[in-house]
């Protein structure tokens, strides 16, 4: 778990939501584009996305509404949805 | 290295019959625990049918109150502390077979605000895994404990030690 005193930046969030896709997917974090659609990352599966979405909510200490969660289509709508808990006092 | 299997501090205590860790609750869960090399609590657990919800599969309460007993002992056998858990958050990411063998290993997470926050994960044989749990607990106070639980003056005298843990010890 990592308690944030200040707020990352977008781009401190894209890469550890890329880190853990990697590391989930067995795929490298580069490739992984802002526009990809989740679903269609190599070895994706809901489960598998799910997985990640709960190292997430555990590597910031955050949880994330079921509803947002399974209502994400791209990588950049989960860097967003991350971002939004860490700058908006949710979860 | 083989893990060190843990005998309960409190398995001999006379009101002892919690449904997770005691063996003589004839239908409890009556799990093992052991500790592993990290610190962490860890339980192997295979579920008969008596713990089914679906045909073959384990019933996602009893998932749940087998995390939710591993993280709370694991408090009790680490710290001495005995904990209300105050919120239990599951991730179900698949189901768990009737007859297979699952891990669940738990460990701290944080503290502060008076609660100690913990994690669970429960794995399969072949190590997929299966469900993340998350949850928050609350020391709790002697004078609830003999309250809540009916303590005479001898067994609160005895378990007293258990009871006003501070969070941040942890």
């Amino acid at each position: 778990m990592t308690s944030a005193t200040t707020i990352p930046t977008r781009e401190q969030v894209a890469s550890v939501v890329r880190e853990l896709l990697g590391q989930e997917l067995k795929i490298v974090p580069s490739d992984i584009t802002d526009d990809a659609v989740l679903k269609e990352l190599p070895g994706a599966d809901s489960v598998r996305l799910v997985r990640v979405v709960s190292r997430l909510e555990r590597h910031w200490d955050k949880e994330f509404e079921d509803e947002a969660v399974f209502d994400l289509r791209k990588v950049d709508e989960l860097v967003s949805l991350t971002l939004s808990y860490l700058t908006d006092g949710n979860g | 290295m083989k893990d060190a299997a843990i005998e309960l501090p409190w398995a001999h205590e006379p009101k002892f019959r919690c449904f997770g860790c005691s063996p003589r609750n004839p239908i409890g869960l009556a799990l093992n625990l052991r500790q592993l090399p990290s610190g962490e609590i860890s339980a192997e657990t295979t579920f008969s049918e008596d713990y089914a919800s679906y045909p073959g599969i384990v019933h996602g309460g009893i998932v749940s109150t087998l995390a939710d007993e591993v993280m709370g002992d694991m408090l009790a056998l680490r710290f001495g502390m005995l904990a209300f858990s105050v919120s239990l958050r599951m991730r179900m990411l698949l189901p768990l077979r009737i007859g297979e063998p699952y891990l669940t290993v738990a460990r701290i997470a944080g503290s502060g605000h008076g609660v100690v926050k913990t994690e669970a994960d429960i794995t399969g044989a072949d190590g997929e895994l299966h469900v993340t749990a998350n949850a928050a607990y609350q020391p709790i106070r002697s004078e609830q404990a003999r309250l809540l639980m009916g303590l005479d003056d001898t067994e609160h005298a005895r378990l007293n030690h258990y009871f006003d843990h501070e969070t941040r010890t942890v």
